[in-house]
């Protein structure tokens, strides 16, 4: 059976929706949640940066560290071929003129 | 030329896409009787207003989303009908399906107090797919087109729909004059 627009009318207005006033209560409920869902968004985005902030630090600590390895490397390839050319003795002489030379620029600089 | 409400609820939209919630909110306060009606009428009363603050939620989480191409009113029980299917199926169940007394319900006056839990039984005795097309066309008063948008259905499906839903539910309530 197929309703007629008659029928179909009525019908419609059986069912049709009771009219009433914007409910103030919802609409504060929903407010209450978007700001809670708000609060979590944020803390989350909070956390991905913290997170991507500490990623960062420990990823420019490694490199530091690498830098500084290389230059103690460089370093080490510069004063090998001296410490082997040169005698133990004139090494120790050469360490303790700069110790020397760096305790008496340490007294001078206070004046 | 669009009538002003249409225009209005896009120019709020455009603004909850900014994150005004104050225009978000009139928004809120502008449809949440329709959606509630209609989502009592999909899941029952006890499950309505939980879904509806739930339809709200993603609204305004994607309120980006709106591009203005159609009624936000269509764009928003798009939503409420995609929040009521992923609870549905969440639950492992179909919401409401009324088993029914078998009988038809007795028919009440409109000032009956029990004519809600009367046409709420009888909608249930429809499946969620023939009850939503017939809430949305014959209650809510959007085209078939809008419907099929809403639902996300092909338009012939729709019109199916609301003639197999409407016929049934005029045996099932009778025919008042």
């Amino acid at each position: 059976m197929t309703p007629t627009p008659d029928q179909l009318a009525r019908l419609a207005r059986r069912l049709a929706l009771p009219e009433r006033a914007p409910d103030e209560a919802f609409v504060a409920r929903v407010r209450l949640v978007r700001d809670a869902a708000g609060l979590a968004i944020e803390a989350a985005r909070s956390r991905r940066e913290q997170i991507a902030i500490e990623i960062g630090g420990g990823g420019a600590l490694l490199l530091a560290v690498h830098q500084l390895a290389q230059v103690g490397e460089r370093a080490a390839s510069l004063l090998a071929p001296i410490a082997t050319s040169l005698g133990g003795l004139a090494l120790l002489g050469a360490a303790a003129a700069m110790m020397l030379s760096t305790l008496t620029g340490d007294c001078e600089e206070p004046a | 030329m669009a009538d002003p409400p249409q225009q209005a609820d896009e120019a709020l939209a455009s603004a909850a896409a900014r994150g005004e919630s104050g225009a978000f909110e009139t928004l809120v306060r502008r449809h949440e009787r329709v959606v509630r009606g209609f989502l009592t009428r999909l899941a029952g009363p006890n499950r309505a207003d939980d879904l509806a603050q739930e339809t709200f939620l993603t609204a305004w989480t994607k309120a980006a989303a709106f591009t203005g191409e159609g009624r936000y009113k269509g764009w928003l029980m798009r939503i409420a009908w995609r929040t009521f299917l992923m609870d549905a199926r969440g639950r492992g169940r179909r919401l409401p399906e009324h088993k029914g007394s078998g009988e038809a319900p007795e028919q009440a006056d409109r000032s009956d107090p029990e004519r809600d839990l009367i046409v709420e039984d009888a909608l249930g005795r429809l499946g969620e797919a023939d009850r939503a097309a017939v809430i949305l066309c014959l209650v809510l008063g959007h085209s078939h087109g809008e419907a099929a948008s809403i639902l996300e259905m092909p338009l012939g499906t729709v019109k199916t729909r609301v003639a197999r839903g409407s016929a049934r539910l005029l045996e099932i309530l009778g025919d008042e004059p």
